[in-house]
């Protein structure tokens, strides 16, 4: 029996010893982990999209009606000329009872670094921008050809896959 | 005894007026105005519960073995957690919503590990004192109405999906929880109880990224983990309280329960379509005489290569405009990508499928399927979930 209980208290200490291991790998690999969004661990967190609507529209046609799910809001459009640009207004609410906060907006570099390179994307979103429990803020989704191109890209479509990433306000 | 019965009464009472104030709170109280008063007003309500509770003795002479089933217990999670967490180097990973600054772990370990810490801590004191088994089963069920998310609760009432999907993420996985937790308090004591609901709770709010799963099978994971723990205590509890000879032991160790419990998640896996091949229910009758309404039909998943080695007459499992398609080839085209198309019709419609078949949409190729089996699914999907057709003819 003793043999047994000591067995016991070695495997604790083993998996105590992984568990600590497993931090130390998080740590150095953090990086370089692909996190795809945040988890609803809990009942309390749910951030969702719930309106998407058209803004000032210049030189822009909307080519299917802008859509939204739960997490990813959709508009698909057609800039004419240079200097042409289109808004969208998107509503963010928070129907969870945490608190949130914007901790940064991800994929807008990265889709203005694709080509074609004239056609930018903005959001007027800004990092720390609260979202308490019940709230609902509106973002400016921005496209923009930009007014000093002066030719015609070769490729005429542009995606962007552009990411709030909330959390916990303290 | 009237003493004891006067005590169980006044908890009783106490616990139901607790249970429907934070039901009135949840519901009736603006949630962004109050919310920081609600918590605060909880853990107050607690904190008075747990001195309350301090000083009722506990008949220890139940918890035979404690120390042997803590540490079996706290093995269980972390090697649960352990192998929980890397499943996400094959799904994925997802953020915790929580923050990570200091104030913010500081102020979820008190207002989320230390409301679990006190509510067991009450569960247990009150729970020993009770002989009769449905005590258990009224206190189980208060504790787990007690941590029952209310507002999300009546938002889900809008459709029968979600309904569904609030009942078995939410509800079932906290009754699992609450009835092992109901039992390791009778058969430990309060610290078995933390042994198994504090590493949960210190997980939830410290590991800052989850395995990307989704809802359905995080929940067959916490009633996996549940059910483990009960198995592995139930054991602990019978070979220290009763005289068994080894051959008796070893009949009623977990372990011979291993393989059930890979092929109870297996066909778990299975309808719940995480394998290759997926059990689909027929809801329409455009393939009858093959099959009809009612019917469950095998799809393989297929990858490019399989796609050339599809021939005329096979069953295609397709995505269409209106839902998923199970019909017949009738010809094979090659587009002038030279990407195959599928011209479809079911076995029992007079004309072929309006629109040909991409390879992008197809999804599987149909190899098997059984008659009648599918009905409890169909009925379930129109009745529950207001779903008129899967399959559309």
């Amino acid at each position: 029996m003793g043999t047994r209980k000591d067995s016991k208290t070695l495997i604790l200490l083993i998996l105590l010893l992984v568990i600590v291991g497993m931090a130390v790998g998080y740590a150095a690999l953090s990086q370089a982990i692909q996190i795809n969004g945040t988890a609803n661990i809990t009942a309390q967190w749910k951030i969702t999209f719930t309106n998407i609507e058209e803004g000032k529209m210049v030189g822009a046609e909307t080519n299917v009606e802008p859509s939204y799910t739960a997490t990813t809001a959709t508009f698909d459009v057609d800039l004419l000329y240079p200097g042409a640009s289109a808004q969208y207004l998107l509503t963010v609410e928070n129907q969870g009872s945490i608190d949130a906060k914007l901790i940064n907006v991800d994929g807008i570099d990265e889709a203005n670094a694709e080509t074609p390179t004239d056609v930018k994307y903005s959001i007027d979103a800004r990092s720390d921008d609260s979202l308490p429990s019940g709230s609902k803020k509106d973002y400016i989704v921005t496209v923009t050809w930009d007014a000093d191109a002066t030719e015609i890209p070769e490729t005429k479509t542009k995606t962007a896959t552009i990411t709030l990433n909330y959390e916990q306000a303290e | 005894m009237n003493k004891e019965k006067g005590t169980i009464i006044l908890y009783v009472a106490i616990l139901c007026i607790i249970l429907i104030g934070c039901l009135a709170l949840t519901i009736f109280v603006v949630p962004s105005f109050f919310q920081e008063s609600t918590r605060i007003v909880v853990m107050i309500i607690w904190i008075a519960l747990t001195v309350i509770a301090m000083p009722i003795e506990n008949d220890h002479t139940r918890f035979k073995g404690k120390n042997e089933k803590i540490k079996t217990t706290l093995i269980i999670v972390i090697i649960y957690y352990i192998i929980y967490f890397l499943l996400g180097l094959i799904v994925g990973y997802k953020k915790s919503p929580y923050s990570r600054s200091f104030f913010a772990i500081i102020k979820n370990l008190f207002y989320i590990v230390g409301l679990i810490a006190m509510q067991d801590f009450v569960r247990s004191k009150v729970i020993n004192n009770q002989r009769k088994k449905i005590n258990y089963v009224l206190f189980t069920l208060i504790f787990v109405l007690l941590r029952l998310d209310y507002t999300e609760g009546l938002k889900v009432m809008s459709s029968g999906e979600k309904i569904f999907e609030y009942f078995a993420s939410v509800i079932m996985p906290e009754l699992a929880k609450g009835c092992v937790c109901t039992y390791l308090a009778i058969s430990g004591g309060t610290l078995l109880v933390y042994a198994y609901s504090i590493p949960v709770a210190l997980y939830q709010v410290l590991v800052p990224i989850f395995p990307d799963l989704d809802w359905f099978l995080t929940s067959i994971f916490d009633i996996l983990i549940s059910m483990i723990i009960f198995l592995y205590n139930n054991y602990e509890h019978t070979i220290k309280t009763t005289r068994l000879t080894r051959r008796e032991k070893k009949k009623i160790n977990p372990i011979r329960r291993i393989p059930m419990i890979m092929a109870l998640l297996l066909v778990v896996a299975f309808i719940a379509g995480f394998l290759p091949a997926k059990p689909i229910a027929i809801m329409s009758y455009s393939m009858v005489p093959t099959f009809s309404r009612g019917a469950v039909v095998i799809s393989v998943d297929m990858n490019e290569r399989d796609l050339h080695k599809l021939k005329i007459g096979d069953i295609l499992h397709y995505k269409s405009e209106n839902g998923e398609v199970i019909h017949r080839i009738i010809d094979i085209k090659e587009g002038k990508d030279g990407k195959l198309l599928f011209q479809t019709q079911g076995d029992n419609n007079n004309v072929p499928d309006k629109n040909l078949v991409e390879e992008e949409q197809v999804i599987g190729c149909v190899k098997m399927y059984i008659p009648y089996i599918g009905y409890p699914s169909v009925w379930f999907s129109e009745k529950i979930l207001g779903v008129k057709s899967f399959i559309t003819i």
